[in-house]
């Protein structure tokens, strides 16, 4: 019995810890599973990367386009800062007029970069928009 | 022997096999009711497109699912030559794991959900976020470029209508003060559903719900016109299977946390206490519905409108919502 003692007693612990190697498990079941009772089957050009029927004219990896990086940055910037607001919210009424009053002065910085990111173009997706955007401004000055 | 037999029967442990027999049932109705989801959407489709759907299995081709099945587990589960093996096998066990990890907090009835630990929210962005793997892994280890392109795709576009996902709910939080869902449903029956409060809140969380499981409209990533299957291009059999399951279990999840969150889950206009599961069960197919009308109704915008909507428009719109509110919270906590 002493074994036991040591073991969380709370029912919802074994409800959760059971469903947890319940989900994993049967993701594990549907692989092996398919693995197992799936048939074997060989052909000619089979084994190249689809591409619509094209030889792959590349092996190699493709080279990404920067704006994805961006777009990456931006959301572990804004994402962290909206961690401190989750924060904030669930401690709302502790945190009373005066944390709302530093709440508001962080979501105006945050509001503000993003102005900045949307005026220097950083959000424009498409290449096109970003000179379009440009000659409009040397037509400006 | 007989102290096994006490010690079985005593009632800690009984609560514990009780709990487990509800983790199970409720993780198998999960997966039953996404696997039958595929036939609702292919039914629902074809009677908004005037056509007859699967309808030749069973009663009202109820039995297309099983068919289906068993034919998908007999297809050859092939890892092609030219990827990289383990996050090839990898994504789909991902996509279709933490899609199912986020049901362990939904609240379903006042004595059913698998958990109802405080960190219910918090744990679904986490989920979230751990789903982005699934697409991004998958399209990386394919080595194809069509996946390569579907995968950044829908990982530029799943993380960017993360940022405020979670920033559209903190308004709820404010408001029941706890990321816990059982109670966020329960101070929603002692006052207003949220839906009528935070409105603003859910229209955001709802665009961003359709963003994160990639459903039409915001199905970029798969776009079959541009990138023919996307992430998924290289993957066949079962584990292509899994990433199509995993995003109907996506979409039944967040029908129940939308359920949960802004419509007082098992609260119905009456019989709350004696049907409280018909009532959350009634709410979740007219989300998973609304779902299906959606793909059957709307066009796939461009993927730069799609991008700067989620900053441009989104993203300021939940940190305004998020103030107003706090500022009313506070208001009414204060007088």
């Amino acid at each position: 019995m002493t074994d036991f003692a040591s073991v969380p007693e709370s029912p919802e612990f074994w409800g959760t810890a059971l469903y947890i190697v319940g989900v994993f498990g049967l993701c594990a079941l549907m692989l092996v599973l398919s693995w197992l009772l799936g048939g074997r089957s060989a052909a000619r050009a089979r084994n190249e990367p689809f591409e619509s029927g094209v030889v792959s004219g590349s092996p190699e990896k493709l080279r990404l386009s920067a704006k994805f990086y961006l777009v990456a940055v931006f959301f572990v910037i804004f994402d962290v800062e909206a961690l401190f607001l989750y924060a904030w919210a669930v401690s709302l009424r502790e945190a009373g007029w005066m944390g709302f009053i530093e709440a508001f002065i962080f979501i105006s910085i945050l509001g503000a970069s993003l102005v900045y990111l949307v005026r220097v173009g950083a959000l424009d997706w498409s290449p096109q928009a970003r000179k379009a955007r440009r000659q409009r401004e040397e037509k400006q000055t | 022997m007989s102290a096994f037999v006490d010690w079985l029967s005593s009632p800690v442990v009984l609560a514990a096999i009780w709990a487990m027999v509800k983790a199970v049932i409720i993780l198998l109705g999960l997966v039953l009711s996404a696997a039958w989801m595929i036939w609702l959407e292919r039914r629902l489709l074809a009677l908004w497109q005037d056509r007859y759907g699967p309808n030749r299995i069973g009663p009202f081709g109820l039995g297309q699912v099983i068919a289906d099945m068993i034919k998908i587990f007999f297809k050859e589960d092939w890892t092609p030559p030219f990827v990289d093996k383990a996050t090839f096998i990898l994504a789909p066990l991902i996509a279709m794991s933490m899609m199912m990890l986020g049901f362990l907090f939904v609240p379903i009835t006042p004595t059913w959900g698998v958990s109802s630990a405080d960190l219910g929210m918090l744990f679904f962005f986490a989920i979230g976020g751990l789903a982005v793997y699934a697409v991004m892994l998958g399209g990386w280890a394919s080595n194809s470029k069509y996946s390569l392109l579907g995968g950044l795709r829908s990982t530029a576009q799943t993380i960017s209508y993360e940022v405020f996902m979670g920033l559209s709910l903190m308004g709820v939080v404010m408001q029941a003060g706890t990321f816990n869902l059982r109670e966020i449903v329960e101070y929603q029956q002692q006052n207003v559903w949220f839906i009528v409060p935070q409105f603003i809140g859910f229209c955001v969380w709802s665009l961003a719900a359709v963003a994160v499981t990639h459903r039409t409209p915001f199905d970029l990533p798969e776009a079959e016109s541009e990138l023919a299957a996307g992430y998924h291009t290289e993957y066949s059999g079962m584990k292509f299977g899994m990433f199509f399951v995993g995003e109907y279990v996506g979409i039944v999840m967040v029908s129940g946390l939308t359920v949960a969150l802004f419509f007082g889950g098992w609260e119905g206009p009456f019989w709350t206490e004696k049907i409280p599961f018909v009532w959350f069960a009634i709410k979740c197919l007219f989300f998973m519905s609304s779902f299906i009308l959606l793909r059957a109704a709307l066009p796939r915008p461009r993927y730069d409108h799609m991008m700067s909507a989620a900053w441009k428009v989104c993203l300021p719109l939940s940190l305004i919502n998020l103030l107003v509110t706090g500022a009313i919270v506070l208001w009414n906590h204060g007088a």
